[in-house]
């Protein structure tokens, strides 16, 4: 019955929304929503909108941006992995360098040939990953081939070596993720050794899986699909070597992942205990859009304050975290429109300035985004937050909040420097209002311990006060009595 | 003028207190005296446990819309109170009528009346206990979460511990009989939420239907 009144409720809602949205529907997207407690899908304001759509006409000298397939950006350059080239680019998006040839060490003239996973390093030396060659290229800053490196050293495997994405830490090894290799993301050294898998997935399998596994018979397990570990679609390091991945699947609970040196996941959960996952009221979007299912996670960008954006195949959605797993506000979307997005394949933050670069694969198009005045604040609140500036943070978390009175990852932390201030009734007013209990209930203590400091002397007092009357009144009784019995008697 | 004068309050404070306090206390004490007491001496009555009732009732829903901030499990303004209380009362009725089926069948020898006042005296300590919680919940901070856990799970235990032993003094069983009687009044509980679910959808098929034909003739017809 309860469920029937939701199913209901979740018609109605959907139907309203429906009737909603062409009125509200912004300029720039169609993702404008922010998470809240106890429900997903509060309106939120833009936050980013659309400073500028590159195509190929737009880049002297590039024919087309055919198969784009992923971006790296540098304090300097702009690097663009294409079907025949991988372009350098600055930051206005004029041409630098067209590198659409190399030299192997014969001396042969070698096209790059579907390049994906792009690294730069901070010298300067650029990373190609090539899965149909089966190779990683390097070259240097004059884009001169240094390696060429093939299938790491004593790594067994049976399937073809198809590197399709790379990062490489600051002592040089890298780490890739190859297409068909379930075992984990390969650790490789800086001269071509294999080390190891790392942050390898596990698979869950369910009790009743296996007993249903245990007693087919081979010829039923032969059709069977295999269980498999999840690949990794998406990696990038963090200046502290830490690298965050994705995972394009519904069935893992925590697809975002931060791992640590040692290949474990460290992502913290956010206050609600959630993991970081994109959407996860899409129970609900599946009746307003036609896409269903969760998010399927293809990209993910992190920028120097913890912040990290993912970027979501299934709805063509982009979201942005803080460093503690709060999603921050959410843009784009599906449609031909700017701000929409046809088949985005790739996202990176653009330098300092905290615009975004999408690089759409159907559209052919690079789209620049710089954030809204709503964006800016909180990305503002964050850097100054990271810095450990949290008085003027919270000044740009307000800010947030007047644009956005659902903002509850504003509320939470403006309660919590309210509390830290030492303002307890009224970081308790605003921590209610999100349910955030943990600090709630810290602001609580405090509150109690004034209200009983203030009251419980004179309570004591009335209680010895009335104690001692009642003794007093006693005692004058027995008195009497007693008086009246001797007087009796 | 007559009948007036004939409510006496005193009388009938005496019985509230006799009814409301004094015989379930007397039944914590001793469960299974009190219980064959309401069997074979008429003593409890119905009225007092319809007041338990609606005070359950009450209390699930002053649960989720007056437990402190600090506490709060479910939003209260996603609460649907009609819910909540149709939530409390059913299980309630639900475990009666599971219960008596189930005793008809094994010859246990309790009327749906007396299971009824087994159950709503059974959760006597446990109404107290969640007013005690709800009053706590707006002093305790998280730390002392745990006086509050101890709370509703001592309700928890007392209801289902004078449960048993109610059950079992009014059917007459013995232990091992009571066991298998609750085990068989779970799978009771089961089967009826089962044949409600069933009929319920069969019902609003029916409607779905109805209304469908009903267009159909609207739109060939009119």
């Amino acid at each position: 019955m309860r469920e029937k009144m939701k199913k209901c409720l979740f018609y109605v809602l959907a139907g309203l929304m429906m009737l909603a949205t062409p009125l509200t529907v912004s300029a720039e997207g169609t993702a404008n929503y922010c998470f809240g407690s106890g429900g997903p899908y509060r309106k939120a304001p833009v936050a980013y909108e659309v400073e500028k759509v590159y195509h190929a006409v737009d880049l002297e000298g590039v024919e087309n941006l055919n198969e784009l397939e992923s971006m790296f950006v540098t304090e300097d350059s702009i690097y663009v992995a294409t079907l025949n080239a991988v372009l350098v680019l600055d930051y206005d998006f004029k041409v630098k360098h067209i590198l659409s040839e190399y030299e192997d060490e014969n001396g042969n003239t070698v096209k790059i040939n579907a390049p994906q996973g792009l690294f730069v390093t901070d010298e300067g030396e650029l990373y190609v990953c090539e899965p149909n060659a089966g190779h990683v290229l390097i070259f240097d800053r004059n884009y001169k081939l240094l390696h060429n490196y093939g299938q790491p050293e004593g790594l067994d495997i049976s399937v073809a070596y198809k590197p399709s994405q790379i990062v490489v830490d600051s002592l040089d090894r890298m780490y890739i993720i190859a297409s068909g290799i379930y075992e984990g993301i390969l650790e490789v050294n800086s001269d071509n050794k294999f080390q190891r898998y790392f942050g390898s997935t596990t698979v869950s399998i369910s009790p009743l899986e296996v007993f249903f596994r245990m007693i087919a018979t081979e010829e039923q397990l032969s059709k069977q699909a295999l269980i498999l570990p999840t690949e990794y679609s998406s990696m990038t390091i963090n200046e502290k070597g830490f690298i965050y991945t994705t995972i394009r699947s519904s069935e893992v609970e925590n697809p975002i992942r931060l791992l640590n040196v040692n290949g474990k996941d460290i992502m913290p959960e956010d206050w609600q205990g959630e993991h970081p996952m994109g959407d996860w009221g899409y129970a609900i979007a599946q009746r307003v859009t036609s896409e269903s299912g969760p998010s399927n996670l293809s990209y993910i960008d992190c920028n120097e304050y913890g912040m990290y954006m993912v970027l979501d195949r299934t709805r063509n959605r982009i979201f942005t975290y803080d460093g503690a797993s709060n999603v921050l506000f959410v843009f784009g979307g599906s449609g031909d429109k700017d701000g929409c997005f046809r088949n985005p394949v790739s996202v990176r933050w653009l330098g300092d300035s905290s615009r975004v670069l999408v690089a759409d694969k159907l559209a052919q198009s690079i789209t620049v985004m710089k954030p809204t005045n709503y964006a800016g604040a909180i990305i503002e609140a964050v850097r100054l937050e990271t810095e450990g500036d949290r008085e003027n943070a919270v000044v740009e978390w307000q800010k947030a909040l007047e644009m956005n009175s659902n903002c509850s990852v504003a509320k939470d932390a403006i309660g919590r420097e309210l509390y830290w201030e030492g303002r307890y009734k009224e970081s308790q007013e605003i921590l209610g209002q999100i349910y955030r209990t943990d600090y709630y209930s810290m602001a609580f203590e405090k509150t109690r311990e004034e209200i009983v400091r203030a009251y419980a002397p004179g309570a004591v007092a009335v209680l010895v006060v009335l104690i001692v009357a009642v003794k007093a009144v006693r005692h004058v009784r027995k008195g009497r009595k007693g008086g009246d019995a001797y007087a009796k008697g | 003028m007559q009948k007036a004068s004939s409510f006496d309050l005193k009388k009938w404070l005496d019985r509230v207190v006799e009814e409301g306090i004094r015989f379930p206390l007397y039944m914590m004490g001793k469960p299974f005296k009190a219980f064959s007491d309401i069997k074979y001496e008429g003593r409890g009555s119905v009225p007092a446990c319809v007041v338990f009732m609606l005070m359950l009732m009450l209390l699930s829903i002053m649960r989720q819309s007056y437990t402190g901030a600090v506490f709060v499990e479910v939003e209260p303004r996603y609460m649907n109170i009609w819910m909540v209380m149709m939530g409390a009362l059913a299980q309630t009725v639900l475990l009666v009528a599971a219960n008596w089926s189930v005793s008809v069948l094994t010859n246990g020898s309790g009327s749906a009346r007396e299971i009824f006042m087994v159950a709503m005296y059974a959760q006597y300590p446990y109404i107290w206990l969640s007013a005690l919680y709800l009053a706590l919940s707006h002093v305790l901070s998280l730390n002392e979460a745990a006086l509050l856990n101890f709370c509703l799970a001592l309700g928890l235990v007392c209801t289902l511990f004078y449960g048993f032993i109610g059950l079992v003094s009014v059917h007459g069983f013995g232990f091992f009989q009571g066991i298998a009687s609750v085990v068989l009044t779970i799978i009771a509980l089961v089967i009826i939420i089962f044949i409600i679910l069933l009929l319920v959808m069969m019902v609003s098929e029916l409607g779905a239907f109805l209304s469908t034909v009903w267009e159909e003739i609207v739109l060939h017809y009119f």
